[in-house]
C-alpha cells in the first residue's frame, strides 16, 4: 500500500478506498500517511508562497535564456518588480533552478519544432542591410542556423520525419531518445524493463494499452533488459539483428555496423535480421555478435563485470568477491579490504551505480556471505567473516 | 496572419490549424503521448484566439504562442496532485487541515521534514511543483526507479521519525 501511496499517478476511487481500508487497520500506517501529506502540504504551501505566481519564474527562465527576445516590454517589467522575491525563492528552494532549466528546455523543444514544421514564420522580418548583422545572430538558434544552412533538400526530409511521427502516434508507439551521458529505465507494459544508455532511442507499445504490448521493441545504441518471463517470446529488433528471449536479462549494443547481445542470466536466440531462421544460442555469460550481412557470431565466454560495465551498473554473476570488491574499489576510490576465506566467494547481484553508494553495495554483499562490513579508521572498507 | 487579426475567419481558422500540430508536437514532445495533450493543444489555441487582436507586431507569433504553450504545460503541472492529496486526510477536508493546523502538528512536520537528506527534500519539491518522477529523474539525470527509492527512503525514515516522536511523548506523558 506504501507504493501505492507514494507512486500511483492515477488516483483511482478503489485505490483511495485501498488506502483508507489500509489506515482503518493499521493506527501506525494512519499515522504515517497523514503526517506524509502534512509534509507533502507543508512543502507544497512553502513554495506557493515564495513564488506566487508561477508564470513569472518562466518568464525569470526565458530571460536568462537565448530566447530572452520572446518577452514583451510589459513582461520584462513585471519581471524587474518581481525579480528580488524571484531570487530569494530560488536561493530558498533550489528546486526551482531545475524548473528555470526544464523551462529553457521546453522553450529550445518548441523552437525545434516550430522551425521544423513551420520555418521562419511567425518572426520578426530579416534585419535590414544597415542593422548590426551580429546582435541577429546572436538571438538565432542552433534551430534556426541548421534550418537556414540545410534548406529545402532536408525541409523534405522533414516532411517524410513528420509522417514517421504521426504513423507512431496512430500506432501507440513510443519512442525514446536518451540524451548523451544519461541514464534512462523505461518500464513496460508487461513488467519488464529497459535501462537505456546516453544516446539510445527505444520504440515500444505505450505502456498505457497494455494489450496493445507485442513483447516487441525496436533498439538503436546501448540499452540492459530484464525481461519477464512469459510463455510468448520477447523480441529486441536492431539495426542488424533480432534476439528472442522468454525471461532473462542481457545486454544489447545496437550500432551501426553491429549488434552485440551480452547475456546475464537466462538464455536467448540471436539471429541477423535478414536470416531470422539461423540463430545462435547464448548462455548466461555469453557474448555474440552479428555484423552487417553476417550470421551472429559462435557465443564466447566473457567476464561480464567487465563486459557490461558500459551499463553503469555493477553486474555480478557468481562473481569471485575479491574481483567485485575490486571493481568497486576502482569505481568509488575507496580502498576495500577483504578477509582471505571470503576472496573467491561467489557473489550475484547488479547494482545501478546511481541508485546504491559503496557502502549499501558492500552490506547487501556482504549479507549474502554472513560476512560483516567494518569502517576503517582511515575511511576504508574491511569485509569479514561473520560470528 | 494580418488577414486573421483583420477578421477574415478562415484565415483565423488557418491560422490555428496550422498552429496545432506544432503545439501537438511540442507537447508530445514533453509528456508524452498522454490523453492531456489534447486539453494542452485547446487551452493553447484558446489563449492564442484570444489574444490573437492584441498582438500588434505578427513577427511576435511564434513568441507569443511559445509563452502560450510554456504557461499552459505548468498550469497542468501545478493542477497535477493539488487534488489528489486533498484525498489523503480521511478525517477532514485538507484545506480545512491545512489551515488550521494545530502547532504541535506543525512542528511534528517541520521535525519530519529534517530528518530527510537534502535530496529528498529537492524530490518532494519538485513533486510539490507537480511534476512526474519520471519527469524529476530526468530534470535531475537519474532514473525514475532510483528517483522512487530515494522517495521510498524519505518515507521510511519519516515513519522512524515519527515512531521516535509519538515512543517519546508517551513516554513523557507516562513520566
Amino acid at each position: 500500500m506504501t507504493e501505492a501511496l507514494l507512486f500511483s499517478e492515477d488516483w483511482t476511487p478503489e485505490l483511495e478506498a485501498a488506502l483508507r481500508h489500509a489506515m482503518r487497520e493499521d493506527a501506525a500506517f494512519a499515522d504515517a500517511v497523514a503526517l506524509w501529506r502534512r509534509m507533502q502540504a507543508t512543502v507544497r504551501r512553502n513554495l506557493v508562497r515564495s513564488l506566487p505566481d508561477h508564470h513569472v519564474l518562466i518568464a525569470y527562465a526565458l530571460a536568462t535564456s537565448p530566447y530572452a527576445e520572446v518577452l514583451s516590454a510589459a513582461e520584462r517589467s513585471a519581471l524587474e518588480a518581481a525579480r528580488p522575491a524571484l531570487e530569494a525563492a530560488l536561493a530558498a528552494h533550489p528546486a526551482l533552478r531545475d524548473v528555470v532549466r526544464d523551462v529553457q528546455e521546453a522553450a529550445a523543444a518548441f523552437e525545434a519544432v516550430w522551425e521544423a514544421q513551420w520555418p521562419g514564420a511567425g518572426e520578426p522580418p530579416a534585419p535590414a542591410p544597415d542593422r548590426p548583422a551580429r546582435r541577429r545572430a546572436a538571438a538565432r538558434t542552433p534551430a534556426t542556423r541548421w534550418t537556414a544552412r540545410i534548406g529545402l533538400g532536408v525541409a523534405l526530409a522533414l516532411f517524410v520525419g513528420l509522417v514517421g511521427l504521426l504513423w507512431l502516434r496512430d500506432g501507440r508507439q513510443i519512442t525514446i531518445e536518451v540524451p548523451p551521458d544519461a541514464v534512462q529505465t523505461v518500464a513496460l507494459a508487461d513488467g519488464s524493463t529497459v535501462r537505456l544508455l546516453g544516446g539510445a532511442t527505444l520504440t515500444y507499445a505505450d505502456p498505457d494499452r497494455p494489450t496493445a504490448f507485442d513483447r516487441h521493441v525496436r533498439l538503436t545504441g546501448a540499452a540492459f533488459f530484464d525481461v519477464v518471463k512469459e510463455a510468448r517470446g520477447f523480441t529486441v529488433e536492431t539495426p542488424h539483428a533480432l534476439a528472442t528471449v522468454l525471461g532473462t536479462s542481457f545486454g544489447v549494443v545496437a550500432g551501426e555496423e553491429q549488434t552485440e547481445v551480452t547475456l546475464v542470466t537466462g538464455a536467448v536466440a540471436l539471429a541477423p535480421r535478414a536470416a531470422p531462421d539461423r540463430p545462435v544460442r547464448l548462455a548466461p555469460g555469453q557474448r555474440s555478435v552479428v555484423a552487417a550481412g553476417a550470421l551472429a557470431s559462435t557465443p564466447e565466454a566473457v567476464d561480464l563485470t567487465e563486459a557490461l560495465r558500459w551499463t553503469r551498473q555493477f553486474v555480478f554473476q557468481d562473481t569471485p568477491l575479491e574481483v567485485a570488491v575490486a571493481r568497486l574499489s576502482e569505481h568509488y576510490g575507496v580502498p576495500v579490504y577483504l578477509d582471505e576465506a571470503l576472496a573467491r566467494e561467489p557473489v550475484t547481484g547488479r547494482f545501478a551505480e546511481e541508485d546504491y553508494t559503496l557502502k549499501e553495495i558492500l552490506d547487501i554483499l556482504a549479507r549474502s556471505l554472513n560476512a560483516e562490513v567494518r569502517l576503517q579508521p582511515d575511511g576504508s572498507y574491511r569485509l569479514l567473516p561473520g560470528a | 496572419m494580418a488577414r486573421a487579426q483583420a477578421g477574415d475567419e478562415q484565415a483565423h481558422a488557418r491560422l490555428l490549424a496550422r498552429l496545432e500540430p506544432i503545439l501537438r508536437a511540442f507537447f508530445v514532445k514533453r509528456i508524452g503521448f498522454k490523453t492531456e495533450v489534447d486539453d494542452l493543444v485547446q487551452n493553447t489555441l484558446v489563449r492564442v484566439h484570444t489574444g490573437l487582436n492584441d498582438l500588434k507586431d505578427p513577427g511576435r507569433l511564434k513568441a507569443f504562442a511559445m509563452k502560450a504553450a510554456l504557461f499552459e504545460l505548468h498550469d497542468l503541472y501545478r493542477g497535477r496532485y493539488h487534488a489528489r492529496e486533498q484525498l489523503y486526510d480521511p478525517g477532514q477536508p485538507p484545506e480545512q487541515a491545512e489551515a488550521s493546523q494545530p502547532a504541535g502538528l506543525e512542528v511534528d512536520v517541520e521535525r519530519a521534514l529534517a530528518v530527510l537528506t537534502p535530496r529528498a527534500r529537492h524530490i518532494m519539491e519538485l513533486r510539490a511543483y507537480g511534476y512526474k518522477y519520471e519527469e524529476i529523474a530526468r530534470m535531475i539525470g537519474s532514473t525514475e526507479p532510483a528517483i522512487k527509492m530515494q522517495v521510498k527512503r524519505a518515507f521510511d525514515k519519516m515513519r522512524e521519525a515519527l515512531a521516535m516522536i509519538l515512543l517519546w511523548l508517551l513516554y513523557g506523558a507516562g513520566g
